[in-house]
């Protein structure tokens, strides 16, 4: 039995960072992935696709947004797509699984609402174990069950459950949502999929964190995001066949403590950048602290390299920090060995030594002076 | 720089070749009338030295004569000892230029080059170079305002003024970055107030609405979630109140209850009815017992009452004595006390009697003297009358016996007078003589004698002898002797005497009488109690009175004597009776019966008995009150025991009422039931209520493990109350879910969270904007402030030579004047005794000002030592004629440094410049230096 295992979808999802047009591309392809993971489930043969947990960013979606997920997988009819709620999008009375029974889903598409096993697949005799969450948080370990649930002799199980895996990440978030880490063997799962971490990750042979389909943040763990699990499954007691494969269409990059000092930096930083996606810079979203002191030729070529060009080849340069202007009395000779221009920068150099934040707003005070009389030298030229 | 040569052709009006005349170092005035062409020679002048011979343009085209031509302009100067001269022609095709410095020759657009380096000068335009030369030529009506420097002039002026500073000041640089700042600057804040503008403040009012719009969503959230809450509690509780088997079982316990209480009803109405049987009972039996005792208790009572009224009759009867005797001595006590006071009255009455008896005796008495002074005055009356009936009877009084006196003195005076002159006669006569002489038939007389008068002397014997006496006017004498004599006669004749003797005899006798009327009369007036020594009429009218007066005192008299023995007759006899002796009884009685004899004996009887009367009224008075006394105390006595006889009466009646009152009612009792019918009645009745008390207790013991009703029925409420709460309740969930579906309903498909996450990017970029707008504008300011001090401070130091240029001329024109300058190079302000902005000034002295400001101009560039001269055209009209002195000191003392030129049409005025005289003079052609 092949299926293709997916989560975090976290349709309706905002980025603070991004301008407008940035966050409709990155909220639009967010869709397209449904559908690419619908490609990919024909590509392969897989009449199943499992989303465990979190297709939904908010407990309260708009009914645009609530529909849309469904409605790509209504195209797929040939597909039969699984879907439990994750803690963004817990079963609550009122949430958004119970409106959606309310206006009616797709025969294709089934939201698993209560543990137990369910029969998906006869052919395969392949039972799903759903843990179902019926809040955003609980402190018990919903797969526990599974343990006991009773399924046909030789049934293929397959655990579905959205939370963390306990002793694995160490993170606080482990907390809520416990998975027991060994629960697959326990429960005699043939696979657990697991969701809620946004990287691929896989914690044994049949325990496995699918991740999200289009990557969502600059800091994902594990594999970073943007791709889907092939599984096949062979029996009962045999391993799985894992098979990742990439469905996300952005990359997100994140640089750290980027130093610029001088021309070279800059430009290995724009090389850096550009070099993500040579072929596709526009799918590149960055992320970069920069720092450093630059001169005052440097700062332009910052400003024009960077702040511009680089700006514009992207799909999203966020920039944190920046360099500093490093001026010496030997660049206030631009202005000339004496008048009021020169007293002026030379003021404006005094208090920007002195530091604090007088100094940091006197240094840009002065920055921008050497940006004006090279307009005005540029223009006299 | 000094012209020394100007020459034009095919200027406006000088369509032909004219040259001014007479140019030379210092001051150089053409004076000419309107019209002569004075603007042109300035508009050829401001061509030839600032506009390029191959500019078009307009300004260069209105230069043209009328008929059309090609503007042309020769000038010649000298600069550093070198003869130069430039030469233009404008517009043609063969427009040219032509600059000769020296040696050096320049044509064309090097020549232009030249000039503009020689000048100082930069291009303003194409055609037309600027500089500070535009300030120095002065058309007409420019004069009027300060030079209105373009870049290039307030460069010059910069470039002059920095050759005496340290460093170069880059003054047009930080302009230019400046207004580029400010630009930028502007589109951030606003130039005046510095609030926030354009994007920023977009962005600011985006940003508050942005926050605004995301505190309403998380609200709205707040809200759902709320809802959604309660929602489920509300679900919760109606699962829980619909629980059919909770129902069942709460009936069930509901229905036993009913059961219960039923039950209990039954046995508590028998307790009850038990109970009311005994309570009836024992009232029966109470009121039995009470009535005996009452009975009892009554008869008791009248008893008392009767021994209590028979003490009280025994007491009345005692009281009565008392205020019997009380009552009788209170009589008597009146009757003596009326006794007493008939005593006192008639002691009064005595005494009054005695009284006026001796009033009248008194009366009397003072009668009697008024009698004898009565007396006394008519005698000396009488008196008085007798002597002057003697006065009367005696005529010669004081005034005719000084008639007599006068008379015989003059008779006496007449006679001497006739003796005197009259014949002596002595006669001596023999004793046997006598009788035998005769004188005038009368017996001589022997002696002296006087004749006055013829006298007839006799002898006998002898014969008769007359003698007639020679006295002159002896008749007069005569005459008057006898007139004197008669007169006697007459007054003694009046007197009643023979002769003065008589006369004086009968004087003395008056007087006599006069001195025995006075006597008379003084004893009359002392005979009068009340007369003064007054007029006799007065005296007669006082005896008059008295008289009159004493008939009515006896009048008077009489009647109370009539009275008194009417009144008082009794009275007196009757109380006197009995004690005084009889003689002064009629003394008192009878007072005249006495006579004057006895009179004072009766005043002191009189006197001995009006005290013995009054001791007797005294005493009697004494007793009077001590009887009224007596007889109060009675009265008092007498009323208390009344009294308290009264009340005795009262309290018995009272007794007697309340005994007989007992008494019916005890009768009335009786009537109705007899004492042994009560009795046999009251035993009965014990009986019936230890039987009842019993059949109670036996109930009572009965039930004593049964619930109280109260208990049962209270929880049998509260069961139904909780079916009924719940019954209210589910409705009221059902309602409430409802409710709350229908808002989660309407709220969910909004998407809320979506547009929160929405609403809080949108606001986070906002803020991002506004953060970079705000380091944007800060960092402006800051430069805009710096760049603005270092401009100033750098102005500051190089406008300082400038004001030092100018301060003489000034101090000149303005005496005690201090200038400001600006740092466009206009002078902003005069201070005299107070600061004075330029524009507030007047006309003449702002154009005096302007005038000046360009002089110093010219200064500065000779000072550098630059080509400079400066041109007015029409200056100073304005200026009055003390003003207009002062400013030709001026010029003509900077006109010792550089050259000026004074184009005016008002030759009277500008006469006392001096300088030298210029004219236009027609040429044949423009001399052309090739």
């Amino acid at each position: 039995m092949k299926f293709i295992h997916t989560s975090d979808w976290q349709i309706g999802r905002t980025f603070r960072f991004a301008d407008d047009d940035t966050l409709g591309a990155l909220q639009a392809e967010r869709l397209e992935a449904i559908r690419r993971l619908g490609l990919l489930a024909r590509q392969e043969g897989a009449a199943h696709v499992l989303v465990v947990g979190d297709v939904y960013e908010h407990e309260t979606p708009a009914e645009r947004t609530l529909h849309q997920p469904i409605e790509r997988m209504r195209d797929f009819a040939d597909i039969q797509w699984h879907l439990i709620p994750g803690n963004h999008d817990a079963d609550q009375p009122e949430g958004v699984w119970a409106r959606l029974a309310r206006s009616g889903l797709p025969e294709n598409v089934t939201v698993h609402r209560e543990p137990g096993p369910v029969l998906i697949d006869t052919a395969h005799n392949a039972w799903a174990l759903p843990a179902v969450l019926k809040r955003r948080h609980v402190l018990t370990d919903l797969t526990a069950y599974m343990d006991e649930a009773e399924t046909p002799p030789d049934a293929l199980r397959i655990g579905l459950a959205h939370g963390s895996v306990v002793g694995f990440g160490g993170e606080v978030e482990s907390e809520h949502n416990p998975v027991a880490l060994d629960r697959a063997k326990r429960a005699g799962l043939a696979y657990l999929a697991l969701g809620d971490w946004h990287g691929f990750c896989q914690i044994d042979a049949r325990t496995i964190y699918s991740g999200t389909p289009e990557t969502d943040r600059f800091t994902t763990g594990g594999g970073g995001g943007g791709e889907a699990v092939v599984v096949t499954l062979h029996g009962p007691r045999a391993e799985p066949e894992i098979k990742r494969h990439r469905t996300g269409r952005y990359t997100w990059k994140k640089l750290d403590d980027v130093v610029l000092t001088s021309e070279q930096d800059i430009l290995a930083l724009d090389a850096r950048i550009r070099s993500i996606a040579p072929d596709n810079p526009g799918a590149v979203l960055v992320w970069a602290a920069v720092s450093g002191l630059l001169s005052v030729d440097d700062m332009a070529l910052y400003e024009s390299t960077i702040l511009k060009r680089l700006s514009g080849a992207v799909a999203c340069l966020r920039l944190t920090g920046a360099p500093q202007l490093s001026a010496g009395l030997d660049d206030l000779d631009r202005f000339g060995s004496g008048g009021a221009v020169r007293a002026a920068a030379e003021h404006l150099l005094a208090q920007s030594e002195a530091g604090g934040a007088e100094g940091q707003l006197a240094s840009e005070a002065l920055q921008r002076l050497f940006l004006f009389w090279q307009e005005m030298g540029a223009q006299a030229g | 720089m000094i012209l020394t040569d100007l020459q034009i052709e095919g200027f406006r009006r000088f369509a032909s070749p004219v040259r001014l005349d007479g140019l030379g170092p210092g001051l150089n005035v053409l004076a000419a009338p309107n019209e002569a062409g004075k603007s042109t020679l300035l508009a050829a002048l401001k061509a030839v030295l600032m506009v390029r011979s191959s500019s078009k343009a307009k300004p260069v085209k209105d230069l043209q004569p009328y008929g059309g031509g090609a503007p042309h302009v020769a000038v010649s100067f000298t600069w550093k000892g070198m003869d130069c001269h430039l030469e233009k022609q404008f517009i043609s095709s063969k427009a040219f230029t032509r600059l000769i410095l020296g040696t050096e020759r320049f044509e064309g657009d090097q020549a232009e080059e030249a000039l503009r380096n020689l000048l100082g000068l930069e291009e303003a335009s194409k055609s037309e170079a600027a500089g500070l030369w535009s300030a120095l030529l002065v058309g007409q009506g420019e004069s009027f305002a300060q030079p209105d420097l373009n870049q290039t002039g307030q460069d010059s002026l910069r470039s002059c003024l920095e050759h005496g500073v340290d460093h170069a000041t880059g003054g047009a640089a930080a302009s230019a970055v400046l207004s580029r700042v400010r630009d930028r600057l502007h589109l951030l804040q606003t130039a005046k107030s510095g609030q926030p503008t354009g994007k920023y403040k977009q962005a600011l009012e985006q940003e508050a609405q942005a926050q605004a719009c995301l505190q309403d969503l998380q609200n709205r959230r707040a809200a759902l979630e709320e809802d959604l809450a309660a929602l489920d509690q509300a679900r919760r509780a109606l699962r829980e109140q619909e629980n059919p088997e909770r129902k069942a079982q709460d009936e069930a316990e509901l229905l036993a209850l009913r059961q219960l209480r039923d039950k209990l009803r039954v046995a508590d109405a028998e307790e009850q009815a038990a109970r009311a049987a005994l309570a009836t009972v024992t009232h029966t039996r109470n009121s039995l017992c009470d009535e005996q005792e009452r009975r009892q208790e009554r008869r008791e009572t009248q008893r008392k009452l009767e021994r209590e009224a028979a003490e009280m009759q025994h007491d009345l009867q005692a009281l009565t004595q008392r205020t019997a005797q009380a009552r009788q001595r209170y009589e008597e006590s009146r009757t003596q006390r009326e006794q007493a006071e008939q005593q006192q009255q008639a002691a009064r009455q005595a005494l009054l009697a005695v009284s006026r008896r001796v009033t009248v005796l008194q009366q009397r008495a003072a009668l009697d003297r008024s009698k004898q002074t009565l007396h006394r005055a008519e005698a000396a009356c009488t008196r008085l009358e007798q002597a002057r009936a003697v006065l009367a009877a005696l005529l010669v009084d004081e005034g005719l016996i000084r008639r007599v006196r006068k008379a015989v003195r003059e008779q006496d005076a007449a006679q001497a007078a006739l003796n005197a002159r009259a014949t002596r006669l002595t006669v001596t006569l023999q004793p046997e003589a006598a009788g035998r002489v005769l004188l005038d038939g009368a017996a001589c007389p022997q002696g002296e004698m006087v004749l006055t008068q013829a006298a007839d002397v006799q002898v006998e014997g002898i014969g008769q002898f007359r003698i007639t006496p020679a006295v002159k006017d002896h008749d007069e004498a005569l005459a008057a002797a006898d007139t004197a004599r008669q007169q006697l006669q007459s007054v003694l004749h009046s007197a009643g005497c023979q002769s003065a003797e008589d006369a004086e005899t009968l004087f003395e006798e008056r007087r006599q009488a006069e001195t025995r009327v006075a006597e008379a009369r003084a004893a009359f007036v002392a005979s009068l109690p009340t007369a003064r020594d007054e007029r006799d009429a007065t005296l007669f009218e006082a005896l008059a009175t008295l008289r009159q007066d004493l008939s009515d005192q006896v009048a008077a008299l009489e009647r109370e004597q009539a009275a008194f023995e009417q009144d008082c007759q009794p009275e007196l006899a009757g109380v006197l009776g009995g004690r005084a002796d009889q003689a002064a009884t009629e003394t008192v009685c009878n007072p005249e019966a006495e006579g004057g004899v006895q009179t004072d004996q009766t005043e002191a009887t009189l006197q001995a008995l009006q005290q013995k009367a009054r001791q007797e009224e005294e005493q009697a008075a004494r007793v009077a009150d001590k009887a009224r006394q007596t007889e109060r105390t009675e009265q008092a006595a007498y009323n208390a025991a009344q009294n308290l006889q009264d009340k005795a009466e009262t309290a018995l009646r009272q007794k007697q009422t309340e005994r007989d009152q007992l008494g019916r009612e005890l009768a009335v009792s009786a009537a109705r039931e007899s004492d042994d019918a009560l009795a046999a009645r009251a035993a009965e009745t014990a009986q019936a209520q230890a039987q009842a008390e019993a059949h109670v207790q036996a109930l009572k013991a009965g039930r004593e493990t049964e619930q109280p009703l109260s208990v049962v029925e209270t929880r049998i409420m509260r069961r139904e109350q909780a079916l009924e709460n719940a019954r209210t309740s589910i409705a009221r969930l059902r309602e409430e879910i409802k409710e709350r579906e229908t808002r989660v309903r309407v709220a969910e498909g909004d998407g809320l969270d979506e547009k929160i996450a929405e609403a809080g990017r949108t606001a986070s970029r906002l803020k991002l904007d506004c953060e970079g707008y705000e380091r944007e504008r800060a960092a402006l300011a800051l430069l805009d402030q710096t760049l603005s001090d270092a401009e100033k401070t750098q102005t500051e130091r190089y406008l300082a030579p400038l004001v030092r240029t100018l301060q003489p001329a000034f101090s000149t024109v303005f005496p005690g004047a201090s200038l400001e300058m600006d740092t466009g190079f206009g002078l902003c302000g005069l201070t005299r005794r107070t600061a004075e902005e330029f524009g507030k000034l007047s006309d003449g002295t702002r154009e005096q000002i302007a005038v000046l400001v360009r002089l110093g101009f010219a200064e500065l560039l000779h000072a550098r030592q630059s080509p400079a001269i400066l041109v007015l055209d029409d200056a100073l009209s304005f200026s009055d004629s003390q003003r207009l002195e002062l400013m030709f000191d001026v010029l003509a003392d900077a006109a010792t440094r550089f050259q000026i030129l004074v184009l005016t049409c008002r030759a009277e005025a500008f006469a006392r410049l001096g300088g030298r005289p210029l004219s236009l003079r027609p040429i044949p052609q423009i001399t052309e230096r090739r």
